[in-house]
């Protein structure tokens, strides 16, 4: 009976973080460049309890094998990199990624990190550098008199200084790709780390071979589906209190054990 | 009358192992690919009815799909599998929730590659997968996914992790033609809550039964020892 109890539990263990996922998928709904994430489970290992030939009452045997398994597990929270929905902001240091690529970030410890957040910010020195106020890599300096920023679709930096009527090539973005982003380490602060996993970074200019476009003034939203969300709540909900109710089962039927002998 | 007890008891001993294989079904309702077990008892009396004397535990039941958005999530309408190999051997799978490992093959897990036509699957992009499980890469063929079936009743037993081994050496895998595949789907737990509901309710209650049973067993045999037996 203790059998029942635990595989209803990790049953129940497994919905928590479930709602946990869509917690935290829906909290971000808003986020620019969040990738919304799914949780995957597994079947846990299968014990004999009985094999298949062993004698039932005399004479018969069973003709089928008793295999009982024990429960559920999860194993891995995915992230979904579809494109979220690109609305335009107007502001022209807002850039979207329509495509495949991260942009990257270098951090203060010298380390690369990628995100698809492009709410870019001029530093105090001129730099461009994403909301937390860390250099976008390769880095991008704009002179301390420019009035307006332009960015190609395939990531060209223009500014336009005040006096001079010609736009100034000042810098290139570049993005890279992965052969396989679900294996990213997600670092918050919508920044992801490269892993074994994920394999080695590929780099390349937007628009070139396998890469997205740059949309300028743009924010790429969240790809979480309200919807898609709320109904997978409702299951997990309901999985989670099936599993209570074998639980309260199981645990009614040890009770009639337990009144056996009154 | 002692030997009745020994029955009540085995019957409340069958009905907890039932009840263990209600609990796993219902702890994955949830997880995709996953095919239910049938509640001991039941197999055995259909198989005694059929004479049949294979594995009919699992019910091999088609699970619904549903759609996931990842191009590396594949979901077979049919009687086939994916053929996977680990590094205890080839094994079938339902579940095509596929990634990709750091080399860029195909992969249901870490050490479990999914098997094509011509071994390991190498992928370097976006991909589209059609009906027939070939996998293009733009409009070069990459390779064909390993789809493959039993003679029914399958010769499959789960290992967990849902994998399924077979269990008879003889019945070897044949090609599975009639399985199509739906790129972007997954195939949802084959359980269905309500069934397994009404079941553990009605397992529960015949274990109650049992119970009575028991009770009155043991209360006619001590009337006859302590009762009739009294000097």
């Amino acid at each position: 009976m203790n059998r029942i109890m635990n595989t209803a539990a990790s049953g129940m263990a497994a919905q928590q973080l479930n709602v946990d996922t869509i917690a935290n998928n829906l909290a971000n709904v808003n986020t620019p460049g969040y990738k919304k994430n799914r949780i995957e489970f597994q079947d846990l290992l299968y014990q004999t309890v009985r094999p298949a030939g062993s004698e039932i009452v005399d004479g018969a045997e069973s003709p089928t094998e008793l295999q009982v398994g024990s429960g559920t597990r999860p194993v891995a929270t995915t992230k979904m990199y579809t494109q979220g929905e690109i609305v335009e902001t107007g502001n022209p240091l807002d850039i979207a990624i329509d495509g495949d690529g991260f942009l990257q970030i270098l951090m203060p410890d010298g380390v690369i990190n990628y995100t698809r957040d492009g709410a870019l910010k001029i530093s105090s020195d001129g730099k461009l550098v994403n909301s937390d106020g860390f250099i976008l890599e390769p880095e991008i300096s704009l002179p301390l008199d420019t009035v307006g920023v332009s960015i190609s679709r395939d990531g060209r930096v223009s500014v336009f200084i005040s006096g001079v009527t010609e736009p100034e090539e000042i810098g290139q973005l570049e993005l890279v790709r992965f052969i396989n982003p679900a294996g990213l380490k997600n670092l918050g602060h919508n920044l992801y780390q490269q892993t074994t996993a994920s394999g080695e970074p590929i780099y390349g200019n937007p628009s070139t071979e396998g890469f997205g476009n740059i949309e300028q003034r743009y924010l790429e939203t969240s790809n979480v589906n309200v919807v898609d969300e709320m109904v997978n709540m409702i299951v997990a909900q309901r999985a989670y209190e099936i599993n209570s109710k074998v639980i309260q089962t199981a645990d009614d039927m040890m009770g009639l054990v337990n009144r056996l002998k009154s | 009358m002692i030997l009745e007890i020994q029955t009540s008891s085995e019957g409340m001993s069958s009905r907890i192992a039932q009840q263990e294989v209600i609990a796993n079904n219902l702890a994955n309702v949830n997880t995709a690919g996953f095919k239910k077990d049938r509640v001991f008892q039941e197999a055995l009396e259909q198989a005694a009815a059929s004479e049949e004397r294979n594995n009919e535990v699992t019910v091999f039941e088609q699970g619904a799909l549903r759609k996931s958005e990842s191009p590396l999530d594949l979901a077979l309408v049919g009687d086939g599998f994916f053929v996977v190999q680990t590094p205890n051997g080839e094994r079938y799978t339902r579940n095509g929730h596929f990634q990709l490992d750091p080399q860029g093959l195909l992969i249901l897990d870490d050490d479990v590659w999914v098997e094509g036509m011509s071994g390991p699957i190498e992928i370097k992009g976006p991909v589209t997968v059609n009906e027939r499980g070939e996998i293009f890469q733009g409009s070069e063929l990459l390779d064909r996914l390993r789809i493959v079936t039993f003679d029914k009743p399958f010769p499959l037993r789960k290992e967990g992790n849902h994998l399924f081994y077979s269990i008879d050496d003889s019945a070897s895998p044949r090609e599975s033609t009639d399985t199509s595949i739906k790129q972007g789907f997954l195939e949802q737990s084959n359980v269905n809550p309500i069934e397994e509901m009404v079941k553990m309710l009605t397992i529960y209650r015949y274990f109650e039964a049992d119970q009575k049973v028991l009770q009155t067993q043991d209360d006619l045999l001590d009337r006859a020892v302590n009762e009739i037996g009294r000097v």
